[in-house]
């Protein structure tokens, strides 16, 4: 990842660290506090309707109790009805008044069910479900009664309903209490009753807190609830049995359904807050770090251009310094640096050039030496054998002269080489095909005693050279090359070309299975007049030549040892001229 | 002189004595009808109200009496039939005029029972054709042995100008009261006297019919001397009443039955459950919805005077267990009926808005459903959209009326099939005569219907409000009716 990529990344996270952190601790601590609210709020809902229904069960015995007397302007009546009857039966007045008084008496005593049944349990009045009256056969009044001795109990009641036209029977589940009363032979079974509903409910209810809602043991809904019940009730509701007339088993539950107050909502707002939040640090931070970033890495590029151009000797190049801080003083230093190398290099190029003419001098006077001494040994005897008049100074006249001449001629062709690599030109680069350029160079080899392999890859692109300039590496490498392998029969040459990996290089590999170069001269062997062929008239220039052509393309040369044995020389060339190799691939 | 003074003492003596025999001509009396009348054309008179309004405002060739008697009425005589018993003829009245005083003609009298014949096909079945013919009509009988005159006495058979539908609004008959207004909406239909009629002019000037959607309604109109009769007793909540009234009671004439629609036609058009029902049913509680007048629990569309019975006790309270193995029997035709099902079927009974009655009625049938194990809804709608969806069987059951001024039980399976729209009756008919036996069979085996009871009517009236009087089929006799301290 680039530098701008990691500075952004990290202002990203710098950023995002906080807020984070801060969002899921305020978050847990609103959730423990709703969490205890909604505990507190559970067991206070409860406690509150089991109060409710505690009254409301009160209320309807003492209801049923008051009923069931003969002081009871009704029920009193009644018996007294009945009993001045001979049938101990109501006839139609009597039955319309009963109908009318029940109604009243229950709307007065807020009774939503009121059934009387007389001894033959028949049922007299129920002003809830008129559909009943006069209809024989029904015991249950006087079976609850008994059964539940005159406690309150719930039960399932069938309740006329009217609104407007339509007339319906609803089942509704009532907290009831049945009792007796009785006046000689004549008893009725009177069983009054309250309906569960709203108003039962209302009391706990909160709005968006707390609802509830009453459930029959085949789960039928018989009172819903006020609000979304289905949002409320995410835990478990609490459930309170409403028993039937044996006073266990129950006849239906009422639910309560506590809401966590939100709890989800607010924790989701918090936590879509804190990601918006995050979200637009995250962008103004990106965009910050993205200015940030651009600029400093746009000083970074410079100096990244600068040290390519140093890499490439352009030692004038130099950055500009855009502020006072550290990339700034970077910038300075990277200036003062390359002003410094190039001082430097100024100074060695010089010292290197006086060295340089000090070794050639050396080498000059060295090379010079060598066939000075046989001349002037000869030139010693010479003039010894004249003084004598040797007898055979002919002859030795003869020998010195030709000695003089053959060293005479040795120095010339010195002076040449050396007059030669001193006016080494500069390359003049075209694009050229560097395979065609090897096939060029060796085709003068081709038939000759040592065996040279060619393996050029292709397709390879062109590259910017000096044609006679890579023509002359080729040439002195090969030399080089049948040099080393001699008059061995199984000397072989192998020269080959390919892409470099970056796509970045051409490169020229020449090798051969001669003996190879010893491990402390691989260091030496492109320093100019080493040679290890003195005696085969060798100037050590070849490979300094090469060397130096290859640089001058802005390519570098090594030798390694060849895989079977012997060397192997590996130039890397630029495709384009002006492209430095930073890196070695060889 | 002595002759004068005789003669002005004997007017004297003549004018209080004809004031006490004739009552006064004159008043308005506002009364009751038993539920709206739907339509006021005879022909399609069915409810109590129906035939009750279409007595006054229409003739027919006879009447019933007040002991249940026919008599003459249109007709001159009783019908005379030719020696092979399969023509009547029937001499008619002459210069009888009709509210728009034209004069009846035999012509109209020919054409409202060939339209009766048509609309109403199963009443007129034993009759093959009616002619005009000399002083009167022909009625030519399918077969002989026909009661002609109970026949011509059916209110369906009123006859109506030049025998076609009266106007809805304004109908036109030769009745003794001529229709002023019918006001629906207002729930009124308001009469006044036919000073032409041919019995003779009524006392009244004007009589005013109202029908209520609660039973309150009508008592407190009662109570505050807005009215002068009351179907639903004189006092609201049984305190005493601030006008002096008495009550008189018709016979139990008045067929009250359960109908059923299409809406649910695999159920409700199965046999079984008809019969579930009908045995679930507790007709001695339906018995008791009434404002104390006669009722007799029946399971047969007949009266008692026409061959029918009334319940025992027992009998009445119906037998659920029975109804239950029925209705598993049906269930196993019907796949709604079978037990699993039947808790998820709900029926919708409907009844006329104008008779509260027939809501007590709905629940008590309502209870027999609930022993059943199915759901039910009551539903009250108008007069016209009961009658409307009977007919078109968009409707699950309803509560219905037959109010047939008959002793003939071949008039009441006739009824009674039609109003089940079971078309067994008329074939029979047209065939003849209906086989009593077979009659009650067919029924047995499919119940077009289920009666629930034969009710009367009682009304209550002011003391010093006269001459109301049912007639042997519990129909209102309005036209003896006076007021003497009633207002102009």
């Amino acid at each position: 990842m680039k530098l701008r990529g990691r500075f952004t990344l990290a202002l990203a996270l710098a950023a995002l660290v906080p807020i984070s952190v801060a969002a899921v601790v305020t978050r847990e601590v609103i959730a423990r506090r709703y969490r205890a609210d909604y505990q507190a709020n559970r067991d206070s809902a409860k406690k509150r309707l089991d109060a409710e229904i505690g009254q409301l069960r009160t209320q309807v015995k003492n209801v049923a109790t008051t009923l069931a007397t003969h002081d009871d302007p009704l029920v009193g009546w009644l018996l007294l009805e009945l009993a001045k009857s001979s049938s101990h039966r109501l006839d139609y007045e009597h039955t319309r008044t009963l109908e009318q008084s029940s109604s009243r008496t229950m709307r007065g005593l807020s009774l939503d069910v009121l059934t009387i049944t007389d001894r033959d349990d028949r049922v007299l009045c129920a002003p809830h479900a008129r559909g009943k009256v006069s209809e024989a056969n029904h015991p249950e009044i006087r079976d609850r009664a008994r059964r539940s001795s005159g406690a309150t109990f719930f039960a399932l009641e069938d309740i006329t309903t009217e609104d407007g036209g339509k007339t319906e029977v609803r089942q509704v589940l009532v907290a009831e209490a049945a009792r007796s009363a009785q006046d000689g032979p004549d008893e009725v079974w009177v069983a009054a009753g309250r309906k569960i509903d709203e108003q039962l409910l209302v009391g706990i209810r909160d709005e968006h807190r707390v609802d509830a809602r009453v459930v029959a043991l085949d789960g039928k809904v018989l009172v819903p609830a006020a609000a979304d019940w289905a949002r409320l009730s995410q835990d478990e509701p609490i459930r309170i049995a409403l028993p039937g007339v044996d006073g266990r088993a129950a006849v239906a539950w009422i639910e309560i359904a506590v809401s966590d107050g939100d709890m989800a909502h607010v924790l989701g707002n918090i936590t879509l807050t804190s990601a918006a939040l995050a979200l637009a640090a995250l962008i103004g931070v990106v965009l910050i770090g993205l200015l940030v970033a651009r600029r400093t890495a746009r000083d970074l590029d410079q100096l990244v251009a600068g040290s390519l151009a140093a890499a490439r000797g352009d030692l004038d190049h130099r950055v500009p310094v855009r502020s006072d801080d550290e990339i700034g003083a970077v910038a300075a230093a990277f200036n003062f640096m390359m002003e410094d190398l190039k001082t430097s290099k100024e100074r060695l190029v010089i010292a290197e050039r006086i060295a340089a003419w000090q070794e050639i001098a050396r080498r000059l006077a060295h090379e010079i030496k060598n066939p000075l001494t046989p001349i002037q040994m000869a030139m010693d005897t010479l003039r010894k054998t004249w003084r004598k008049q040797h007898p055979s100074f002919g002859e030795i006249l003869e020998e010195s002269t030709t000695t003089v001449m053959e060293e005479a001629d040795r120095l010339k062709h010195i002076v040449s080489e050396f007059s030669g690599f001193a006016r080494m030109p500069k390359p003049e680069f075209q694009r050229l095909d560097l395979n065609e350029l090897v096939r060029s160079a060796l085709a003068l080899y081709q038939g000759g005693a040592a065996p040279i392999e060619i393996k050029l890859a292709d397709p390879l692109p062109r590259i910017d050279a000096d044609k006679n300039q890579l023509s002359q590496v080729v040439l002195n490498l090969v030399e080089n090359a049948r040099d080393a392998i001699g008059q061995r029969s199984e000397g072989h040459i192998t020269v080959s070309t390919r892409l470099g990996e970056a796509g970045d290089r051409a490169l020229l590999i020449v090798e051969d299975n001669g003996p190879g170069i010893p491990v402390d001269l691989k260091d030496k062997v492109f320093a100019p007049y080493f040679t290890t062929k003195h005696t085969k008239g060798g100037t050590g220039l070849g490979l300094a030549i090469v060397h130096r052509i290859v640089s001058d393309h802005g390519g570098r040369i090594a030798v390694v040892d060849a895989p079977g044995g012997g060397a192997r020389f590996a130039i890397e060339l630029p495709l384009r001229n002006g492209t430095a190799l930073l890196t070695s691939r060889i | 002189m002595p002759a004068l003074g005789a003669a002005l003492a004997a007017l004297w003596l003549a004018a209080p004595a004809g004031a006490e025999t004739r009552p006064p001509y004159g008043n308005t009396v506002e009364g009751t009808l038993l539920g709206a009348p739907v339509a006021l054309d005879p022909a399609a008179a069915q409810s109590h109200a129906e035939i009750t309004v279409a007595a006054l405002v229409f003739d027919t060739l006879y009447a019933i009496g007040g002991d249940g008697a026919i008599e003459p009425h249109l007709a001159v005589g009783p019908p005379v039939l030719d020696p092979a018993g399969t023509t009547a003829h029937v001499a008619l009245r002459h210069g009888v005029k009709f509210h728009d005083q034209a004069v009846m003609t035999a012509g109209d009298v020919v054409d409202s029972l060939e339209r009766v014949r048509g609309a109403v096909g199963w009443l007129l079945a034993p009759i093959s054709a009616v002619h005009a013919s000399g002083d009167g009509i022909d009625v030519v009988l399918r077969v002989p042995g026909v009661e002609v005159a109970s026949l011509l006495a059916l209110p369906q058979t009123a006859i109506t100008r030049r025998g076609q539908a009266p106007d809805p609004v304004r109908p036109v008959g030769s009745g003794p009261f001529a229709v002023d207004s019918f006001d629906r909406a207002g729930r009124m239909l308001a009469l006044r006297a036919f000073d032409d009629h041919f019995a003779g002019r009524p006392y009244l000037n004007r009589l005013v019919l109202r029908w209520f959607d609660t039973p309150d309604a009508e008592v407190r109109r009662f109570e505050t001397g807005q009215s002068q009769m009351s179907a639903r007793g004189a006092t609201v909540f049984g305190s005493a009443p601030k006008f002096q009234a008495t009550s008189i009671q018709s016979p139990a004439g008045v067929l009250v039955f359960v109908g059923f629609g299409r809406q649910h036609a695999a159920v409700t058009g199965e046999p079984g459950f008809r019969r579930a029902l009908d045995l679930a049913l507790d007709r001695s509680a339906v018995a008791t919805i009434t404002t104390g007048e006669l009722t007799q629990p029946t399971r047969l569309p007949l009266p008692v005077d026409a061959g029918g019975k009334v319940l025992d006790p027992a009998a009445a309270g119906g037998n659920a267990a029975a109804a239950l193995t029925a209705l598993d029997d049906a269930g196993r035709r019907v796949g709604a009926l079978a037990p699993a099902n039947r808790a998820g079927l709900t029926l919708a009974i409907l009844v006329d808005e104008t008779r509260p009655d027939d809501r007590e009625i709905a629940l008590r049938v309502a209870r027999g459903l609930q022993k059943l194990g199915i759901g039910f809804t009551i539903q009250a709608v108008s007069a016209e959209a009961l009658r409307d969806r009977a007919r078109g069987g968009s409707c699950d059951l309803w509560i219905g009326q037959i109010a047939a001024p008959t002793r003939a039980a071949a008039v009441w399976w006739g009824a009674a099939f039609a109003a089940g729209n079971d078309g067994w009756a008329q074939r029979q008919l047209q065939a003849g005569a209906i086989d009593l036996a077979a009659a009650a069979q067919e029924f047995d085996r499919r119940p077009p219907i289920v009666p629930l009871m034969f009710r009367a009517i009682r009304m209550w009236h002011r003391l010093d409000v006269h001459g109301l009087a049912f007639d042997a089929s519990a129909r209102l006799g309005f036209a003896d009716l006076y007021w003497p301290g009633g207002h102009p």
